[in-house]
């Protein structure tokens, strides 16, 4: 059976629930939002097979070429704003900007860029201290999404109340997402780098854009606790953050060469 | 001195160094690397060339600049680290003032079991109680923050005491490290069914400065611990053995291609060996690894001049050029052989990479542990009289999972 049924499948499910969040949003519909969230656990659910399947082909956990972290990040990504929709009740703008931005990444797995080809990995890739580091920056990643979509809406929103709620939310998802980040990006990938190539830290251009990440949200956080900076200037922090975590991810492989160049 | 250490306090300034680390490495990364001097004016013009070398964006990770700025955040961290821990880890061991700050029509009992249920650590002094949770979540930025200080004093004394080498081996060849020698037993290279490298094994037989003999395996992402260092799987090479006749010199050459030769007065270059000989655009180079038409080009030179150029097939005869040229090459024989990179490297900051990392992890684990609060209550006429400090968690929000929703 073919893995990618089950993640072109999932594709579709995304953009229909960006459209019905679309439509929450314009219609202040909250039946709307709700059945959006829930497809989004269909998603999750739906990809969960081609996950499995994926990794029973490569014989390793699918997260070593850009195609498997793109879908990964979009599979983990629905479960955790699922729950985040459950726990913290996230409103139909936030779920809007989260989901858009997961589809966008999800997208790319159907670009040119990465190949849906089930290969499996070369030598280095072959560590299971490389699929801590990747699942943990991830995961990290998909928090700093929410920050982001919380620091949009933060913007959008008029009353103060729902200002001081996406202000709440974008601090929390940081929170949550900051030492799953530290974990993934910098403890485990040094420890990776160092049974691969000998050096915990080798200046690598992805590396050094992932300190830059992990200084930025350390600001954000330093800003709060020690500066009491809130609301306006913390969500300029987390788009600054998020938009170098994108760069981290992308820009890095393809505008600058370095260890990192195949995924 | 006060007045120092105060300006490294600030928590501002901690900001403002990680700000401008972020955009002093950023620029790094934008900028090629370690290139020669003339690289950088003539790809950025003159005066940028010259800023890029001044500043010393052309190597920013050992840049005067970034030490500078490392060495700030170093002992501003600390500073600030210091001051924290010696402010608010006693307070662990300390019982809160008895100051209240707000009182509960609650049952002592009922709120007790509240906070045992909420994970609180309780202790009765005198007649009245201190309950607490969170002490390790209160502490966790504290230990990230000695993992920082611990990874920056890691990272210097790996840089002050880095040193590898690179060893390309065949199977049989010996290398020596650290007064050990090492041979290679054997070298595999696995592939996939698509021909995708699957891994790179090398076999090696380890003989120590008293004579012991070991066997040791070093294989892509395991390493070998040897002396005071260890070994890494780099990479690997494919070469080829030959063996050829030179007809009219009466020399025999048996050994890897790529490489030249004296015998005779001349000077002979060979080149790599193509197995599967074909020609594009003017370019040589092998279709495979198959023997199809298996070549060597060879030229011979003396005195500095060039004087002759052979094309060597071993299925079929090809006149050098110029075709009077006395010397005629023979492919007699030729062997695939696969060499093994391997790289030794020897540091002393590896303990206190590993340490920071264990510190870092920890802390960050931690940050995710339930808030800091601290609880002293007793009874008053009825009521409870309570202290409550909560650390980055509204009162109001604790209390009501304490009571179960029950007001004051």
């Amino acid at each position: 059976m073919n893995s990618t049924l089950f993640y072109t499948g999932t594709f579709f499910i995304y953009l229909l629930v960006v459209f019905l969040e679309l439509v929450a949003i314009i219609s202040k519909k909250d039946p709307i939002h709700k059945i959006a969230m829930n497809l989004l656990l269909v998603a999750f659910l739906f990809q969960s097979p081609g996950v499995i399947i994926r990794g029973i082909q490569i014989n390793f956990i699918p997260l070593t070429s850009t195609y498997e972290a793109v879908t990964f990040i979009g599979w983990i990504g629905a479960l955790i704003v699922y729950l985040f929709y459950k726990i913290k009740k996230i409103d139909s703008i936030v779920a809007f900007f989260s989901t858009v931005t997961l589809t966008a990444l999800y997208a790319i797995s159907s670009s040119p860029i990465a190949s849906s080809e089930a290969k499996p990995p070369i030598p280095a890739l072959q560590s299971y201290w490389l699929v801590l580091h990747v699942s943990f920056a991830f995961i990290g990643e998909v928090f700093f999404i929410l920050s982001f979509a919380a620091a949009i809406a933060y913007f959008i929103v008029k009353s103060e109340a729902k200002k001081e709620r996406m202000d709440e939310l974008m601090y929390r998802s940081i929170l949550i997402g900051f030492p799953f980040f530290t974990l993934g990006a910098l403890v485990f990938g040094a420890i990776w780098a160092k049974y691969a190539w000998g050096r915990f830290w080798a200046w690598d251009p992805k590396e050094t854009w992932s300190l830059i990440t992990w200084l930025i949200y350390s600001a954000f956080l330093h800003s709060r606790y020690m500066m009491k900076w809130k609301g306006k200037r913390s969500a300029i922090i987390a788009i600054i953050a998020f938009l170098a975590m994108i760069f981290t991810f992308f820009g890095v492989n393809f505008l600058l060469s370095g260890l990192h160049s195949y995924g | 001195m006060n007045k120092v250490l105060n300006s490294f306090k600030s928590i501002k300034l901690a900001v403002v160094l990680m700000i401008l680390i972020s955009i002093l490495i950023g620029i790094g990364t934008l900028i090629p690397q370690h290139r020669e001097s003339e690289f950088y004016t003539q790809r950025y013009g003159e005066l940028l060339g010259k800023v890029i070398l001044f500043l010393q964006f052309d190597k920013y990770s050992s840049s005067v600049l970034f030490g500078v700025l490392l060495s700030l955040f170093f002992v501003n961290t600390l500073v600030c680290t210091l001051s924290r821990v010696l402010k608010i880890w006693p307070s662990f061991f300390k019982i809160p003032e008895k100051k209240e700050n707000m009182k509960l029509k609650i049952s002592r009992d009922k709120f007790l079991e509240g906070l045992k249920k909420e994970g609180f650590k309780i202790k009765k002094t005198g007649e009245d109680f201190v309950a607490r949770r969170g002490v390790l979540s209160r502490i966790a930025p504290d230990i990230i923050h000695f993992g920082i200080l611990a990874a920056i004093v890691g990272g210097l004394i790996t840089n002050l005491t880095y040193d590898s080498q690179l060893f390309t081996l065949k199977e049989g060849d010996v290398a020596r490290v650290d007064n050990i020698e090492l041979r290679l037993v054997d070298f595999e290279f696995q592939l996939y069914e698509d021909g995708r490298p699957k891994d790179w094994i090398s076999k090696l037989e380890i003989v120590d400065d008293e004579g012991k003999i070991t066997k040791g395996v070093v294989e892509v992402n395991k390493p070998l611990r040897i002396g005071s260092g260890r070994i890494y799987q780099w990479s690997y090479k494919q070469k080829w053995e030959v063996k050829l006749k030179f007809e009219g010199l009466d020399f025999e050459y048996s050994g890897p291609d790529s490489t030249i030769i004296e015998h005779g007065g001349y000077k002979i270059y060979l080149s790599n060996f193509f197995p599967n000989l074909k020609i594009s655009g003017g370019r040589a180079y092998s279709e495979g690894n198959e023997p199809l038409n298996p070549a060597i080009y060879v030229e011979y030179w003396k005195d500095d001049n060039l004087v002759a150029r052979h094309w060597v097939f071993e299925k079929f005869d090809f006149a050098p050029s110029p075709e009077d040229f006395n010397i005629i090459c023979k492919i007699e024989g030729y062997y695939p052989a696969l060499y093994t990179g391997l790289l030794y490297v020897r540091e002393k900051g590896e303990f206190a990479m590993f340490i920071s990392l264990l510190l870092i992890g920890l802390g960050s684990i931690l940050l995710t542990t339930k808030n800091y609060v601290v609880v002293r209550f007793w009874e008053n006429n009825g009521e409870l009289s309570v202290y409550m400090y909560s650390h980055r968690i509204p009162k109001e929000e604790i209390l009501s999972k304490i009571t179960g929703g029950e007001k004051n």
